[in-house]
């Protein structure tokens, strides 16, 4: 099968069935254990016929391995297997390069104008013939993101905007998603910068620079205006807050960079707080342990186990792999009580914290990065020059549908053999009674 | 040890102190517990291991009726067989007891003249043993003989074991001895616990008596026999597997005018175990397994070995005018009264 890929690989699951069955068998196959007082006689003759107990099982017989062939065939059938350059050339995968670029409003290149539609609508329009194609010469079309993961939705739909414009923070893998049956999907801003991918097709948006909001300093918004400058705005207040009471060099480092941003520090976090340092409930019970990263080294004295939750990306753990602080965006949590620096450079912690710190800063709705702002060029379709033809296409689809017919009809043929064994089984064994009834 | 004639009930109720001072850790292992009760009785039980199907002794509710009625036919059947000199249960040392009818083919010995003279018709005088006699019924509790018939371990089906069948042929054995006015001792060959009936009403004794025994251990029917010498009565019978028994430790017992008889009782698997084709044989007592494949040939060479030890338990019974009779536990106390009647 190693050359084989399963389209429902949870269909192997229905192996364990016959595994089950032949296990069945076997366990209920063991020899008769039975007492007797004539032990020491059959002692004395059992040097040539004995054995071990595990050998003495029956084995199966024919017709049940016939009836676990049968299901195991099916199993594989349901798991849709097909070769493997079958199914490359029957799928059609868009690599999305996500961002909140792709909702940003698409200008023309040529005259500069709103043409009221978003950059990701002019990409999705510029890969439509591809996708239309594939579909119809019976290709599935499948979504993956920047780093090649497949958006887990259903088969041969089209994701969610949200899914689309999630900033994850992960830059886009061009080498890694330079491959043939590979279409990417992209505002097309980095063409500046990088070459066009060789094996993959490409669908970008392209669209002339939107001027807004790029960045905040100082408390103040950063506004690109379209072509070379960024400028100063109005004021853009944002909050932060501490909840609980956090180590105290960690708070007091958090104070001087909410200083810093020209972030309202508050006692309580609010659904609209750019920021939030939370400390853990506190426990009784503690310890204590050294620790460190990024060149700094502290002893931390450590409160109750954070909560198991998903999403979190941890900045410090202790040695058993525990998180002691960890982020996400808008929210540090730690269980650290204490952070006692052990001597090395000061600085060093406070680097290291204020990266921590701007890493989970929520950013202010609205704000795209200048980079994604610029003009992306032209709007750009190209199919991949790997990507099968229609033909290729309807091909490789009947090669994947000829797998699964045979192992159905295998499946179905083993399930006659144990069909028939299991008749002529009961006939021998009507024979046997019939001709034992009649003996005098 | 197990002194004195005890009730039965009291002896089960020591026994179910001493289960239950041990509780249920005997699972597999026979452990030995000394238990002194209120009753004053001080016994070693013994609890068996749990891979025996059928350690103990069950009469059911009609068994002293049946028990009964068996005696009455064997008995018959003995008065009727008398005169052709054969009589090991009625025996010689008899005292006269009634006249019947001749049948032809009789001993014409036991013909009674003066009633032939008087009556003009022939009848034979019917005896029975003197009264002072005593029967000594030893029977074998080892773990052996809580081994039954089935071929797997169901403890809830309880097949017949050979306990059950053996502990059968006792009773039937105090009732016949009871019927022809002998004492009946019964002995247990494991504990030496022992119980003396003088009267057929006390035949409800022997049988709670019977019912409290239990399958466990290893054979101490040599020791048990070695005792014996010093106190057998005219007639000694010998109920068990008999394995761990040479014939010499049984027959060391004959003495001039003391009968002697052993009654083997197998599982049927222990006479054949042709029905299987692999097996596992457990030891009774310690557990120990054996994992076999049986072939016809190793069939045919354990039926051969257990044919020459049964042989030579003919042969010496032979020799010390004893009997020795071989019985399956699946057959039924009626037939293995039969069977022990034929060749007695």
């Amino acid at each position: 099968m190693s050359g084989l890929v399963l389209q429902t690989p949870w269909a192997l699951a229905l192996l364990a069935l016959p595994a089950l069955l032949l296990w069945l068998a076997r366990s209920r196959s063991r020899p008769a254990q039975v007492a007797t007082g004539s032990f020491e006689l059959w002692r004395r003759l059992g040097a040539q016929g004995r054995t071990s107990a595990q050998s003495l099982r029956q084995r199966p017989p024919a017709r049940l391995w016939a009836l676990c062939a049968a299901l195991a065939l099916c199993a594989l059938a349901l798991s849709a297997p097909e070769p493997k350059q079958a199914r490359a050339a029957s799928e059609l995968w868009v690599a999305v390069e996500r961002g909140p670029a792709l909702l940003l409003p698409w200008y023309d290149p040529e005259t500069g104008a709103d043409a009221g539609i978003s950059r990701l609508e002019r990409a999705l329009e510029q890969a439509a013939p591809a996708l239309q194609a594939a579909r119809e010469a019976g290709a599935r079309v499948r979504w993956c993101d920047e780093r090649g993961e497949a958006w887990a939705g259903p088969l041969d739909q089209q994701p969610e905007p949200a899914w689309f414009a999630a900033a994850t923070g992960r830059a886009f893998d061009h080498q890694g998603l330079d491959q043939p049956h590979l279409l990417w999907l992209s505002t097309g801003a980095w063409r500046s910068e990088r070459a066009l991918p060789q094996l993959a097709g490409l669908a970008l948006s392209g669209g002339a620079a939107v001027p807004g909001l790029v960045g905040r300093a100082g408390g103040y918004a950063q506004l690109y205006d379209g072509g070379e400058h960024v400028r100063r705005g109005e004021r853009l207040p944002a909050k932060a807050a501490i909840e609980g009471a956090p180590a105290a060099a960690l708070e007091q480092l958090f104070r001087f960079w909410c200083a810093e941003q020209a972030l309202e520090l508050l006692p309580g976090a609010s659904p609209d707080s750019a920021c939030v340092l939370r400390a853990a409930e506190p426990t009784a019970a503690s310890h204590t342990l050294e620790g460190g990263r990024d060149g700094w080294a502290a002893a931390l004295q450590v409160g109750g186990p954070l909560r198991a939750e998903a999403g979190w990306t941890t900045w410090l753990a202790a040695a058993d792999g525990e998180p002691l602080v960890r982020w996400r965006t808008g929210v540090i949590e730690t269980n650290l009580l204490a952070l006692t620096p052990l001597g090395g450079d000061p600085a060093a912690l406070a680097v290291s914290c204020s990266e921590l710190f701007e890493a989970a800063l929520r950013a202010p709705p609205g704000l795209v990065g200048l980079a994604d702002r610029r003009g992306a060029g032209e709007s750009l379709a190209r199919p991949a020059p790997g990507l099968a033809q229609p033909a290729q296409v309807r091909a490789a689809v009947q090669r994947g549908a000829r797998w699964q017919s045979l192992l159905l009809v295998a499946s179905a043929v083993a399930a006659l053999v144990a069909l028939l064994l299991a008749l002529g089984a009961v006939q021998l064994s009507l024979a046997r009674s019939g001709s034992s009834s009649m003996r005098p | 040890m197990f002194h004195g004639t005890a009730p039965g009930g009291s002896l089960a109720a020591c026994r179910a102190a001493a289960a239950a001072l041990c509780g249920s850790s005997s699972e597999h292992l026979v452990a030995l517990a000394r238990v002194r009760g209120d009753t004053g009785c001080v016994a070693d039980t013994h609890l068996s291991a749990a891979w025996l199907p059928a350690p103990g002794v069950r009469f059911g509710a009609g068994f002293a009726a049946r028990l009964g009625s068996l005696a009455l036919r064997l008995g018959a059947a003995v008065d009727r067989r008398e005169g052709a000199g054969a009589g090991f249960l009625a025996g010689a040392g008899a005292e006269w007891a009634g006249a019947r009818p001749y049948r032809p083919g009789e001993d014409l010995r036991r013909l009674d003249w003066d009633l032939l003279a008087r009556l003009d018709r022939p009848f034979v005088r019917v005896v029975r043993r003197e009264a002072s006699e005593e029967w000594s019924v030893l029977l074998e509790t080892s773990a052996s003989m809580g081994v039954a018939g089935r071929a797997a371990l169901v403890p809830e089906a309880a097949p017949r074991g050979k306990l059950q069948a053996a502990a059968e042929l006792c009773a039937a054995l105090s009732a016949m001895g009871l019927l022809r006015g002998a004492r009946v001792r019964l002995i247990d060959a494991q504990s030496g616990a022992s119980l003396r009936v003088t009267r057929r009403a006390e035949l409800a004794r022997a049988l709670a008596w019977l019912e409290a025994r239990r399958a466990a251990g290893a054979s101490e029917a040599v020791r048990a026999l070695t005792r014996l010498k010093r106190s057998a009565g005219a007639r000694v019978f010998l109920v068990g597997d008999c394995f761990g028994l040479e014939p010499r430790d049984f027959l060391a017992l004959a003495r001039p005018g003391r009968a002697l008889m052993a009654l083997r009782v197998l599982a049927p698997l222990e006479v054949e175990a042709t029905q299987l084709r692999a097996i596992e044989w457990i030891e009774p007592h310690t557990g120990a397994r054996l994992a076999l494949r049986l072939d016809a040939p190793l069939l045919a060479r354990y039926e051969a070995l257990l044919a020459t030890e049964s042989e030579s338990w003919v042969r010496g019974a032979r020799n010390h005018r004893a009997r020795f009779v071989q019985l399956s536990s699946a057959s039924s106390l009626e037939t293995l009264a039969r069977q022990v009647l034929d060749r007695a």
